[in-house]
């Protein structure tokens, strides 16, 4: 179980659900239900003693008062157990049932007892009873616990990834790179609109990129584009400074490779490598097909000494190294390391040119 | 009013210039691609107000603002930047004049006007520049004419009476700071060898003892040897040893 966490602010972040809503209810009456089939069947012999049908009505009552007396006593308590740390609501939640199947049992004893009524089904022993019924609550309380959490960790999960999606957006759209971009196109508006126009259609194809589900494969050629683009935008911003050697065909344009693969890394090597140089430099990015494997190689020159590098390579990086090894596990991958004065960053994965993840 | 641009992207200081234009009563007087240009700049053609991008290769904004507002007769200075920056929070923002990009021309020309009014708490905070950063270069004039050395070209800083002299692979600069400031400063790049002295890290050399018991260290860039003092000698070497 992972570690408590103080700040649970709504009621959805808590592993127990809402045990009074109706569906939940359902759910609960149907575990009850459930385990009254397979406990009566277990112990019925046929042939023997009561019918099935009236052990079963018996054990389905009882077994629904527990579960319907558990539900309202957690549903009762379940705002203080938010408060406490996760293990102790566990435990606080399990005591609880055991306690609630302890009180029924001794009710329905002592009911039985007084009344006459099903006399000739109880056991024997007073105590034997009980205690059946305690360790028989201890497994099934400690199985629906557990459901309970797994079910609440399975849906804060598919939320997180939710959320996490739209974090690496943002992560991808730098907000400098984006004001940037708005500038020029203000700047070329006037003096040189058919440049801003181009900007602007650039700019389009590579949000609507980065809008994109990042995990479906693009084909190389499509990829190469959105590259392409982005480093017009930049080309147009940083004039001179910015010079690009793409030496990518030996590559064949078929190769197929996950969205937004190429672009980061030439975004990073422009903002590290290009933008604190005030004389600019080359960024290159050249590839190769070898034995069915695809190799390319992204270099940039590195900021000159004295210069504090910027922040975020790393994640970009990890990024990109992530879903390379999440598209082919153990037959892709990123180096990436600094050598003579420049920075470079080295990938590759097999060569596929079908898209949908097949081998070839 | 005399308006300087820097800004290190071309279209950005074209659509300035073009915005500026339709700003009466300014007139542009110069414009530069970074700080350091700014700084050469300035000292040949003086102006009223400076827009100054933040980011910017070999000088950056604000140090550039730092080394201006250092100055006898400081112009006033207007940040332009794409992006909110932590950088600029790092001032009170009261203090400082901004403009995100892309600029408006009502906010340009509301700055302008206000420029005028800069006073001198404003100019004593950029001067005394964001707490974190240490700056990349040293300014200071001599003989009339600005000069502005990287930090990574200087060998040492050695205390006068009055001033500090700043020594550098191209010669030698005075400027009015106090070692201990400087010291705090650079303390990742510098270490004190002597009541008066620092020495930048990366250029020791040797260390060695005259016949007279005195210690000097050798510094790559500088012909003559430090003086190091007796008690800093066993502080001096192990900072050596460790490399920082």
């Amino acid at each position: 179980m992972p570690a408590p966490t103080p700040a649970r602010s709504t009621s959805e972040d808590f592993f127990l659900p809402e045990l009074c809503s109706g569906g939940v209810l359902l759910v609960v009456v149907l575990i009850a239900e459930l385990t009254a089939f397979v406990l009566t069947i277990a112990k019925h012999l046929p042939g023997e003693g009561v019918p099935l049908w009236l052990d079963l009505a018996r054990m389905s009552l009882f077994l629904q008062w527990i579960a319907l007396a558990s539900s309202g006593v957690l549903c009762a308590v379940r705002p203080h157990l938010m408060r406490m740390p996760l293990r102790q609501a566990v435990a606080a939640s399990y005591a609880l049932l055991l306690a609630v199947t302890l009180v029924m049992s001794e009710v329905a004893y002592q009911a039985s007892a007084s009344t006459g009524i099903g006399q000739q089904l109880l056991p024997a022993s007073h105590s034997g009873f009980v205690l059946r019924n305690l360790f028989i609550c201890a497994i099934v309380s400690a199985l629906v616990l557990r459901y309970f959490y797994v079910l609440h960790q399975w849906r804060s999960n598919v939320r997180r990834e939710a959320s996490s999606r739209f974090e690496v957006l943002q992560a991808r759209i730098r907000p400098h790179f984006l004001f940037n971009s708005m500038n020029t196109i203000a700047a070329l508006i006037r003096g040189r609109p058919e440049l801003a126009e181009r900007a602007v259609e650039d700019l389009s194809d590579l949000f609507r990129a980065s809008l994109a589900d990042a995990s479906t494969r693009i084909p190389l050629s499509e990829e190469l584009a959105v590259t392409r683009q982005y480093a017009a935008i930049e080309e147009l911003r940083l004039g001179e400074r910015l010079k690009i050697d793409w030496r990518m065909d030996a590559v064949p344009p078929d190769a197929h490779l996950p969205r937004l693969t190429l672009q980061p890394l030439i975004e990073n090597a422009i903002y590290h490598g290009i933008e604190p140089r005030g004389d600019g430099g080359t960024v290159s990015m050249s590839g190769t097909l070898r034995d069915g494997r695809v190799d390319i190689e992204i270099v940039n020159p590195l900021p000159p000494e004295g210069v504090s590098g910027r922040g975020g390579r790393q994640m970009a990086l990890e990024n990109v190294r992530e879903r390379l090894e999440l598209a082919w596990p153990g037959r892709a991958g990123l180096e990436h390391g600094r050598d003579a004065g420049s920075y470079r960053v080295h990938l590759h994965f097999p060569y596929e040119s079908m898209g949908s993840g097949e081998e070839p | 009013m005399k308006v300087m641009i820097v800004d290190d992207e071309m279209p950005a200081r074209e659509r300035l210039k073009s915005l500026l234009a339709s700003v009466p009563g300014s007139e542009l007087a110069g414009e530069a691609g970074n700080g350091k240009e700014a700084l050469e700049l300035w000292d040949k053609a003086p102006v009223d107000v400076v827009l100054l991008d933040i980011r910017m290769p070999v000088m950056e904004g604000l140090e550039t603002a730092r080394h201006l507002a250092a100055l006898e007769h400081p112009p006033a200075v207007i940040f332009t930047t794409a992006y909110n920056e932590f950088a600029v929070e790092a001032f009170d923002t009261h203090a400082i004049a901004y403009l995100l990009k892309p600029v408006r021309v009502e906010k340009l020309a509301a700055a302008l006007a206000a420029a005028g009014q800069l006073n001198r708490v404003q100019l004593t905070r950029l001067a005394a520049g964001p707490p974190v950063e240490a700056r990349r270069h040293i300014a200071a004039r001599v003989r009339d004419k600005l000069h502005v050395v990287p930090v990574e070209n200087i060998t040492c800083f050695i205390a006068d009476q009055k001033y500090v002299t700043v020594c550098h692979t191209d010669g030698e600069l005075l400027i009015d700071e106090s070692l201990k400031d400087l010291e705090q400063e650079f303390a990742a790049r510098f270490i004190r060898v002597h009541r008066n002295a620092l020495v930048a890290l990366s250029r020791v050399g040797q260390l060695e003892k005259d016949e007279s018991g005195h210690f000097h260290v050798h510094l790559r860039g500088r012909n003559e040897p430090v003086e190091v003092s007796r008690r800093l000698v066993a502080e001096v070497r192990d900072r050596l040893k460790t490399g920082h």
